[in-house]
């Protein structure tokens, strides 16, 4: 049996809420963070958006830091997860057997988008935005901020980053290398992600649907979460707020932003994940969807959880319809969303679903429902094919 | 935890892909952008596809297939990227400015991801395993191999392809020379050592390798461990001890430094102090492929062909101490003495 690596502090912040109390009221209440774009101009502020509502110095204050040029707002919503994660794991900072992964696509890219031209012809020289613009500075500042100088890294995988963070983690402190590891995801709304995915024509003009027949595609989102994750020994005087128990990761090698069809290896994914933790299909009580609100993404992985599953199916749902999908921080938030459900004994609403895709027939939750919760799957697809799916369970 | 390096292909501002850097000596280039040597990659990729690729794509492609092509299929593949597809994401920015954020074209978005080299590399390969980007600075690559170390210890894979791929763009060049970080003048490679000068030079690279649980017959070295942190304020004596005694060795088994020194007199000094507690030989490289942040893998390249040698290229050696025979090779390798990295190679 590999070693078991538990969750002893998690920190979260979205389009719902700060903190997990007000995280958890908005997902009883079904309460969605999506609406209008207000705190930066673009062409696309028509765009449905899952933002946080707070400005850089309302999030720095957040933070307990000073506001800063320097600081990306992916950063500071990196490092007021990160922080309360620590705090609740009862660590003041790091030490010298705790590492670090971080994730992120889009970090530094607000940055880029008010200063790069400045420093581009000259007007701007500042060594400190430069380093900054780059996504890793987020994961650093935040590692220097706490004081975790071993093993620390930054994973960009696209949607699938945070998962394979929190993956990576439990792999870390499995090998030895570490005992404890702070992980997770970061990623701010940016009008570079904001154009990218619409010269790809996903974003839905009204809001995401998933598994809704007439889904038409993502809301994006940001925010950030970080789990601390230990060893069993390190966790042993510790409340414990869940259990990594298995995952997988599986590359589709079919195409950089098209969804593989067959769903062979999003099926993979989920069947490794439950194999790894040592668990049978009939064992995962609720499964927190990658569901995007995509036409492909929401049918292929309705099918490859119906292969997985067969005629029974886990309860069911998407949480994109809360905060818009945030990236590289998906995972991650919804890992979180995902001790949330297990300590609160809920299976988890999605909302914007009305009627099922007709090819598969999934009816995901729709209210929450009060339940025992021994065991999740949550699924993490990006581009580039990259497919995670971990197995979250309760710690007994 | 241990990988053998079985294959390697590489691409650089030397003439790495096809061995002749080892007949035929270093490139000189006197300006301060060391850009690859770059193969006729009509070997390596289908040319309607090569067409439509970046050129990071196909330096990284380029590479990966001709270790494939001289190690194994790999089970997974992991790589390290310090700025990732930099150029496209310049061109996305730039129209995304240009046409008010109007009718853009999604390619160079699509191929700014970050993994897009990672997961291209896996459509060609057909590779459908475990497929990861480290994108941290200069400990991206480091971060790269222990993934596969880690990935080879869980018995997961027997073959993980690991690269470490940075580009040159003349955007990233113009920001940052205005952040004084390249020579204004003594820009020649081969005395980038010679003299007390501030800067250093510019470099590119895409160097590839596939580690394998065992070795095979054209295997190389072995790869022991990999350490990496952050601090500006660290005794760096102390950390290397440290490592090196979780692997059961010493300062003193050390018998030859690949030291990361790039000619920038305040970035050199932070190498001195172990430089100075040991005997071992001291070998640089940066003046052969510049200074980029995966130019440990670059590193990791030269130790590995000089365990397999035997030999030190003369362009590398700045203090041979020790004659006989080469077996346990420490790299180390600083950013700004903020981010740092350990590898150590193993006959």
């Amino acid at each position: 049996m590999p070693q078991r690596v538990f969750i002893t502090g998690f920190g979260i912040i979205s389009a719902i809420g700060i903190g997990a109390d007000e995280t958890l009221a908005s997902l009883k209440a079904k309460r969605s963070g999506i609406g209008q774009l207000e705190l930066f101009e673009s062409a696309l502020s028509n765009i449905p958006v899952g933002e946080i509502k707070k400005s850089a110095s309302e999030l720095s204050e957040l933070a307990g830091i000073e506001h800063n040029a320097h600081n990306s707002r992916a950063f500071l919503l990196g490092l007021i997860a990160a922080k309360a994660a620590m705090q609740m794991a009862g660590y003041q900072k790091g030490y010298n057997r705790m590492g670090m992964i971080g994730s992120t696509t889009v970090a530094g890219q607000d940055l880029l988008d008010t200063y790069y031209t400045q420093m581009l012809d000259g007007t701007l020289v500042d060594a400190e935005m430069h380093r900054a613009f780059t996504g890793a500075d987020a994961t650093e500042k935040i590692a220097i901020t706490l004081g975790i100088k071993h093993n620390v890294t930054t994973i960009s995988t696209a949607c699938s980053s945070s998962a394979n963070a929190i993956m990576n983690g439990v792999r870390m402190i499995r090998s030895g290398l570490a005992d404890t590891m702070l992980v997770g995801g970061m990623d701010s709304l940016a009008r570079f992600s904001l154009n990218g995915f619409n010269a790809l024509e996903i974003l839905s003009p009204t809001g995401c649907r998933p598994f809704d027949q007439n889904r038409n595609g993502i809301t994006p989102g940001e925010g950030a979460a970080f789990m601390v994750l230990e060893s069993q020994s390190k966790a042993a005087c510790k409340q414990k707020y869940g259990e990594i128990r298995g995952f997988a990761n599986f590359n589709e090698a079919y195409h950089q932003t098209l969804v593989n069809p067959d769903g062979a290896y999003a099926e993979a994914a989920m069947r490794k994940a439950i194999e790894t933790a040592g668990l049978q299909p009939a064992d995962i009580d609720y499964l927190n969807a990658h569901g995007t609100g995509t036409e492909a993404n929401d049918l292929v992985e309705s099918k490859a959880i119906k292969s997985v599953f067969g005629d029974h199916l886990p309860h069911i749902s998407s949480t994109k319809g809360f905060t818009g999908h945030t990236f590289a921080a998906a995972g991650a938030i919804e890992c979180v969303f995902s001790l949330l459900a297990i300590n609160n004994n809920l299976a988890l609403p999605n909302v914007g679903f009305s009627n099922p895709i007709d090819e598969t027939g999934i009816v995901p939750v729709t209210e929450t429902i009060s339940m025992k919760i021994n065991n999740i799957i949550s699924n993490s697809f990006g581009f580039g094919g990259n497919d995670t799916s971990l197995v979250i369970s309760k710690a007994e | 935890m241990k990988a053998y390096i079985n294959a390697h292909g590489i691409i650089s501002p030397q003439h790495t892909f096809d061995g002749a850097f080892f007949e035929n000596g270093p490139e000189e280039y006197n300006q301060p952008q060391m850009h690859c040597i770059e193969p006729d990659y009509k070997e390596f990729i289908n040319p309607a596809k090569l067409r439509r690729m970046s050129r990071i794509l196909k330096m990284g492609l380029g590479a990966a297939s001709l270790c494939v092509q001289r190690g194994t299929q790999p089970d997974a593949i992991i790589l390290g990227t310090g700025f990732g597809c930099l150029a496209d994401l310049e061109k996305f920015q730039y129209a995304m400015k240009a046409e008010n954020e109007q009718l853009l074209s999604p390619t160079p978005f699509v191929n700014s991801s970050h993994n897009m080299i990672s997961s291209q590399i896996a459509i060609a390969l057909g590779c459908n395993g475990y497929n990861m980007t480290h994108f941290h600075a200069a400990l991206s690559f480091e971060n790269t191999v222990q993934d596969a170390m880690m990935l080879i210890a869980e018995d997961e894979v027997q073959n993980v392809l690991v690269g470490g791929i940075d580009e040159i763009t003349e955007q990233l060049f113009s920001i940052t020379d205005k952040l004084n970080i390249w020579r204004k003048d003594n820009y020649n490679n081969m005395n980038l050592f010679n003299g007390t000068h501030r800067g250093t030079l510019m470099g590119e690279g895409a160097a590839f390798f596939i580690l394998g649980s065992k070795p095979t017959d054209g295997h190389s070295a072995q790869i022991i461990g990999t350490h990496t942190f952050i601090d500006s304020n660290t005794d760096i004596i102390g950390e290397a001890t440290d490592f090196l005694a979780t692997l059961n060795l010493t300062l003193a088994d050390i018998d030859t430094m690949i030291l990361g020194r790039n000619g920038d007199a305040e970035n050199d000094c932070v190498y001195d102090a172990l430089e100075n507690c040991t005997q071992a030989n001291i070998v640089h490289y940066k003046h052969l492929c510049g200074e980029y942040r995966t130019s440990s893998a670059f590193a990791m390249w030269l130790g590995a062909n000089i365990l397999q040698r035997q030999q030190i290229p003369q362009c590398t050696i700045k203090r041979q101490s020790r004659k006989n025979s080469y077996s346990n090779i420490l790299i180390y390798n600083h950013l700004n003495s903020t981010e740092h990295a350990f590898t150590v190679l193993s006959k």
